[in-house]
C-alpha cells in the first residue's frame, strides 16, 4: 500500500452536517493523497465510569465514518485516552478491555510526568499523543523515550496545531524541537498527523514534510513519519492483537484439556 | 556578477465554502490577486518574524492569479522558498474566507511554472465540469483563455 497515511482526524460526531463534513473531508484527504485515515475518538479516563458509553459512542461514529468513505480510502479506527493518573488508566484499561481491544489504534495522551511515564512504559499502546499546542507538562527525558521505543511505541504531533493561531504554532514548534532532538531527527518512531476537525485542515503530505523542517526533522524523516512509520503502527497493531487472540486461544485449550 | 536565482510555485488555493477566490469567470483576476499577495506577506511575517518578511519581500510577488479556478503563480526567492511554502501551508484565510493553500508544483524556470500552472488549471476545470460547475463544452475555451493569459504574465 503506497500514499501517505493521517492517523489522526476528529470528525464531528453530532449536528446537521455530520454526513456533509464527513464527505468532503474524505474526498480531500483522498485528493491529497492519503491512502488511509483514522477516525478518532477520545475519552478522558478521569470520567470513570462513563468511559464504556464514551467508547461505544466513539465506536458507533468509526462505523458509520467506514459507510461513507468509499473506494480508495482506508478507514481506521482509533481511540485516544486522554490521563493524569496512571491508575485511571488501568482503570480504563481493566474496565472497558472489550470495546478497547476493538480499534484498530489505541493512543495515549498523557497530562503529567507520572502518566507520560506510564504511557512509555505501557505494553499495550501503540501511539503516544503529544498534545503540541500548549506547553508540555512533562519533558521528553531520554529514559521515557528510549522506554517507548522499546515497547514499539511512536510519538505523534498533530500538524494541525500548527494552523491554529500564533501561540498554538509557537508551542507547536518548540515541542516539535523538542521531540525531533529526543528522536534523533524524528527517525525513532514519530508520526505526524493532521488532528482535523474538517477538510480544510488537511495539508499535502509534500507542505508537511515542509513544515517537519523547520522544527529540526530531517526531510526523510518527515517524509517517512506520513508513510512508513504512520504504516507500521497499523501493521504493528494487527499483529499484536493477533497474537493476543492466538494467546487466548492456547489457553482456552489448555484450559479445555 | 551572480544572477539571482527564483522559485515559482504553482498554489491552489481551495476555498472551504466550495466557492472560487472570485465570483466571475475571467481568466485572471486583480483583485484576487492582490488579496493572496497581501495574505502571504502576512502570514510569512507571522511565521518569520520581522527579518524573514523583509528578506523574502525582494522577490515574492504573485504573478498570475485565477479567481475561477483558485491556481496562482507565485515567485519568490530561491533561498526563501521553503519559507514561502512554509507560509503558504499555515495560512487559513484568503480576503476573508477560510481556505488552503496547496503549493501543488516548484521550478525554478517561467517555462516549467507556466505549463505547471496551465496543466492544474486543467485539471481543476475538469473537477468542476465532474461536480457540474461547469460544462463540457466550455472547458476547452476556459483552458486556452487561462493558457494565453498566463503565457504572458508569467514572465520574470
Amino acid at each position: 500500500m503506497g500514499g501517505a497515511v493521517d492517523l489522526r482526524i476528529k470528525l464531528p460526531t453530532d449536528g446537521d452536517d455530520v454526513g456533509v463534513v464527513r464527505a468532503s473531508t474524505f474526498a480531500r484527504a483522498r485528493a491529497l493523497g492519503y491512502r488511509a485515515v483514522a477516525i478518532d475518538g477520545s475519552v478522558d479516563a478521569s470520567k470513570g465510569e462513563r468511559c464504556r458509553a464514551l467508547l461505544e459512542r466513539v465506536t458507533a461514529n468509526a462505523s458509520a465514518c467506514k459507510k461513507d468513505a468509499g473506494d480508495g480510502l482506508e478507514i481506521v479506527t482509533r481511540c485516544t485516552i486522554a490521563f493524569a493518573e496512571p491508575g485511571e488508566l488501568q482503570g480504563v484499561l481493566g474496565r472497558c478491555s472489550r470495546e478497547v481491544g476493538g480499534f484498530d489504534v489505541l493512543a495515549l495522551e498523557p497530562t503529567s510526568e507520572r502518566a507520560f511515564a506510564s504511557a512509555c512504559a505501557n505494553k499495550h499502546a501503540d501511539v503516544i499523543a503529544i498534545r503540541a499546542n500548549v506547553r508540555l507538562p512533562y519533558k521528553l527525558s531520554a529514559a521515557n523515550v528510549r522506554a517507548a521505543i522499546e515497547n514499539k511505541i511512536s510519538f505523534e504531533l498533530c500538524y494541525g496545531d500548527a494552523l491554529r493561531d500564533s501561540t498554538s504554532r509557537m508551542w507547536f514548534f518548540c515541542n516539535a524541537s523538542a521531540l525531533a532532538r529526543a528522536t534523533r531527527g524524528g527517525r525513532d518512531r514519530v508520526v505526524l498527523s493532521s488532528g482535523a476537525t474538517r477538510g480544510i485542515e488537511l495539508r499535502s503530505m509534500h507542505d508537511v514534510v515542509n513544515l517537519a523542517t523547520f522544527a529540526g526533522m530531517t526531510e526523510s524523516a518527515a517524509r517517512a513519519a506520513l508513510t512508513t512509520s504512520a504504516r507500521s503502527v497499523l501493521s504493528l497493531r494487527a499483529r499484536r492483537r493477533d497474537a493476543e487472540a492466538t494467546e487466548s486461544e492456547v489457553v482456552d485449550r489448555m484450559d479445555a484439556s | 556578477m551572480v544572477r539571482f536565482k527564483n522559485r515559482y510555485l504553482v498554489v491552489r488555493v481551495v476555498a472551504n465554502d466550495g466557492r472560487a477566490l472570485d465570483d466571475g469567470r475571467e481568466a485572471s483576476s486583480t483583485k484576487a490577486q492582490r488579496s493572496v499577495l497581501e495574505t502571504l506577506r502576512a502570514s510569512v511575517r507571522e511565521c518569520f518574524g520581522d527579518v524573514g518578511a523583509g528578506r523574502s519581500a525582494q522577490s515574492l510577488g504573485v504573478k498570475y492569479c485565477d479567481g475561477f479556478t483558485g491556481v496562482c503563480v507565485v515567485r519568490c526567492d530561491r533561498e526563501r522558498a521553503r519559507e514561502v511554502r512554509g507560509a503558504c501551508a499555515t495560512t487559513r484565510e484568503v480576503g476573508g474566507r477560510a481556505c488552503a493553500m496547496e503549493v501543488r508544483h516548484v521550478g525554478g524556470t517561467c517555462a516549467s511554472a507556466k505549463e505547471a500552472c496551465v496543466r492544474i488549471v486543467r485539471d481543476v476545470l475538469e473537477e468542476m465540469v465532474q461536480s457540474g460547475r461547469v460544462k463540457t463544452a466550455e472547458l476547452e475555451g476556459l483552458v486556452e483563455a487561462r493558457r494565453r493569459v498566463v503565457a504572458s504574465s508569467v514572465t520574470n
